[in-house]
């Protein structure tokens, strides 16, 4: 085949690839078939494996990537709402596509029909283990963040250190102007960072958010990323994340941003604030805004569906916060303090154990649960593994005799909301802790929707 | 977790290996959940860390030896300080009775080598007689939900819940050598080496096994087995344990085997 050939070949299959996409984009929109969904993008994938690559090469799109364990959603949900009130153009992921056919997808939504993209800007939300791939494709980001690495669901992904290794790697073939925005707080991004040899923007968080006096159990990288000595915390925030240096080797925390910056009404604990930082950080990248200004843009912003996400349902006022790794799970129960403040109330604890949970919920003992009983007045289990949870619960106290027994268990899920709306007599909101599906399955019970 | 103090004339010293490099996946809940069962029992419990502080000599007042799984890094560190008089500490006391739970990665560092996917063998302690080789990167990891068949006769017990549940998660196989015994049959999952269907191995009182993170509360009766065996093996008395009410064991229990239509 000669050159000329081969690209025409190439164009033929990259607008095959777009027009059947658009169609059945345009068929699951008309007729209602789900909402986010990832079929067009797989389309477009399937006919033209380069897709992504092909939809943007020679787009003037500034795209900013986010990555890590736990907050993508509400960081890129940050960032978009902020670019947005500046009057730029975006386009996004949905939440809970954040794969390479998820980009796919909504590349395939705002192409015009010459197969151009004219938004200013690209703002994704990359699910950890995809990124490198990602990174195959998207060859010239703008813009970079790292939030965090944590155990997740080790059925899927594998172990943390396995992760940052193709990070570098995938890092490293990007060009040298790639901004990078990275959390300095965690020592694993930290040391991916000392190795991409460019400039790194670091941030951290202030220290009111470090008062952590011992190294919690949920820990992957209390270790020296380059020596293996155990890092010396002089400060920590939640789980690894802090000020830490290496007495062996001296590697150390990297100077950071941590300056004190407002926080917002609708989105509580540390780990938000984490997240608003990181949003911050983009944007004064993108539009050139001091870090006041920039965190200006971001009032009002409500949480995305299922993260601290409050509405009223049953006559009740419901909190559903999405805690899927025992990271997340340990903030989010921490986050309970300044949302309850001095209130005890109804918890609802939901796990499952499909696929987008993860299978394995053997995690659930790596959570301080513990803690729930100090915000409960009555503790209810449910979803797949409810009786897991259950003895999880009761391990975790040593009140919960059967008498004094707080602890309701309700595999049935429309029951146990039930349940919550029964025994919840007081006036703070029901608060649901719940796994991805678990978190998805409540909304639709209690306001008739999966998703937004 | 708060333990009461009790005033029955049992105490159980555990001894937990390197609890912050060796406990990826929830591992913690057999400690916390052993813990719970001795405390509802009257029977005392101590929590040692067997880390870089721990001496070989401190191993004379361990009565229980526990070990969970841990990260390729994290498992070079914990060699690293464990070869030497801690590893002879640590193997004369099992040689001598003292009952022991190795869970997810850790029966590899106790049998006579791993090979790693990528990288050297690493030699292990040498406790279990068997050998453990990771195939390779591209060879799938034994994923999944897990159940057995106990032989409890390995064990020289009485015949009590047969049925074990748990999840693996392992890269590497494992063959028994001929100077230990299978601890169970796999009825759903891979096992040791997902070919000749033997899942972990027991030697005089320990027992190791694939199965990871809270493998206990999982199975009471395993732990209480080991509550027993502790107790005959420190105090020379053959207690009979108090029941506990384990609804919702045997309710989890029951609904991860009704998924294999096994119930």
């Amino acid at each position: 085949m000669n050159f000329d050939l081969e690209l025409e070949f190439l164009l033929t299959m990259f607008f095959l690839a777009l027009y059947l996409a658009k169609l059945v984009d345009w068929l699951i929109h008309t007729f209602h078939l789900g909402s986010g969904s990832t079929w067009p993008g797989e389309i477009a994938l399937k006919i033209d494996s380069r897709f992504v690559f092909h939809s943007l090469a020679g787009s003037p799109t500034k795209i900013i990537l986010i990555t890590g364990t736990n907050g993508k959603t509400t960081t890129s949900l940050l960032v978009v709402e902020g670019l947005k009130k500046e009057g730029k153009s975006v386009i996004h992921n949905p939440e809970g596509a954040n794969l390479l056919n998820g980009v796919a997808s909504s590349l395939v939504r705002v192409s015009s029909l010459n197969g151009k993209i004219a938004s200013e800007f690209a703002v994704f939300e990359l699910d950890e283990n995809v990124f490198s791939l990602v990174l195959s494709q998207i060859k010239k980001p703008y813009a970079v963040l790292l939030l965090n690495l944590f155990r997740d669901q080790l059925d899927r992904y594998g172990e943390v250190h396995a992760i940052s290794t193709r990070w570098i790697k995938a890092l490293s073939t990007l060009p040298k102007e790639t901004r990078y925005s990275i959390n300095g707080d965690d020592p694993r991004l930290a040391f991916i960072g000392k190795h991409l040899d460019t400039n790194i923007f670091y941030f951290g968080a202030n220290m009111q958010d470090k008062q952590k006096k011992e190294i919690p159990h949920d820990v992957d990288s209390v270790y020296c990323p380059e020596c293996g000595t155990k890092l010396e915390y002089s400060a920590m925030s939640y789980s690894h994340l802090g000020d830490y240096v290496c007495s062996k080797c001296k590697f150390s925390t990297p100077e950071k941003w941590t300056e004190s910056i407002a926080s917002l009404e609708h989105l509580s604990g540390v780990y938000n604030r984490y997240n608003i930082r990181a949003a911050v950080s983009l944007l004064h990248f993108a539009l050139n805004l001091p870090y006041e200004q920039s965190r200006e843009l971001l009032e009002g912003v409500t949480p995305a569906f299922g993260r601290q996400e409050r509405f009223t349902a049953s006559g009740k006022e419901w909190i559903v916060i999405l805690s899927k790794n025992p990271s997340g799970f340990n903030q989010s129960i921490e986050s309970l303090k300044e949302l309850l403040g001095e209130n005890k109330t109804t918890i609802c604890l939901v796990l499952n154990d499909r696929i987008p949970d993860g299978t394995d919920v053997s995690w659930i003992w790596d959570v301080e649960f513990e803690k729930v009983f100090t915000y409960a007045e009555t503790v209810i289990t449910s979803g797949d593994r409810t009786y897991d949870m259950a003895i999880r619960m009761r391990t975790a106290t040593d009140e919960l005799k059967a008498e004094s027994l707080k602890l309701k268990v309700e595999p049935d899920m429309k029951k146990a909301l039930e349940l919550c709306v029964k025994n919840h007599t007081i006036q703070a909101p029901i608060i649901v802790l719940a796994t991805y599906t678990g978190m998805l399955e409540v909304r639709k019970l209690l306001i008739g929707k999966a998703m937004l | 977790m708060k333990i009461q103090v009790p005033n029955s004339k049992f105490k159980i010293r555990i001894g937990w290996l390197y609890p912050e490099l060796m406990s990826t996946y929830g591992d913690r809940g057999n400690i916390l959940y052993f813990r719970k069962r001795c405390d509802q029992r009257n029977i005392g419990t101590e929590l040692l860390s067997i880390d870089s502080s721990f001496s070989p000599g401190q191993f004379k007042d361990l009565d229980f030896i526990f070990g969970g799984g841990s990260q390729d890094t994290e498992q070079e560190l914990v060699m690293r300080n464990l070869m030497g008089n801690k590893a002879e500490s640590l193997k004369s006391k099992v040689e001598r009775g003292t009952p022991a739970l190795f869970v997810c990665g850790s029966p590899q560092l106790m049998g006579r080598f791993y090979e790693p996917g990528v990288g050297k063998r690493i030699d292990g302690l040498g406790i279990f007689d068997i050998e453990s080789i990771h195939p390779g990167p591209l060879v799938p990891r034994c994923i999944g939900n897990t159940v057995g068949e106990v032989y409890w006769e390995n064990l020289s017990a009485v015949r009590i819940e047969r049925v074990i549940i748990g999840f693996e998660n392992h890269g590497g196989r494992t063959i028994l050598g001929k100077n230990v015994k299978p601890f169970a049959k796999v009825v759903k999952g891979f096992g040791n080496n997902g070919n000749d269907k033997t899942e972990g191995m027991v030697y005089k009182n320990a027992v190791g096994c694939y199965y990871h993170g809270p493998f206990l509360p999982k199975n009471p009766a395993v732990a209480d087995f080991f509550i027993q065996r502790i107790i005959e093996v420190k105090y020379g008395e053959h207690i009979k344990l108090d029941k506990l009410d384990d609804t919702y064991e045997n309710k989890a229990r029951e609904t991860l085997l009704r998924r294999f239509n096994i119930l």
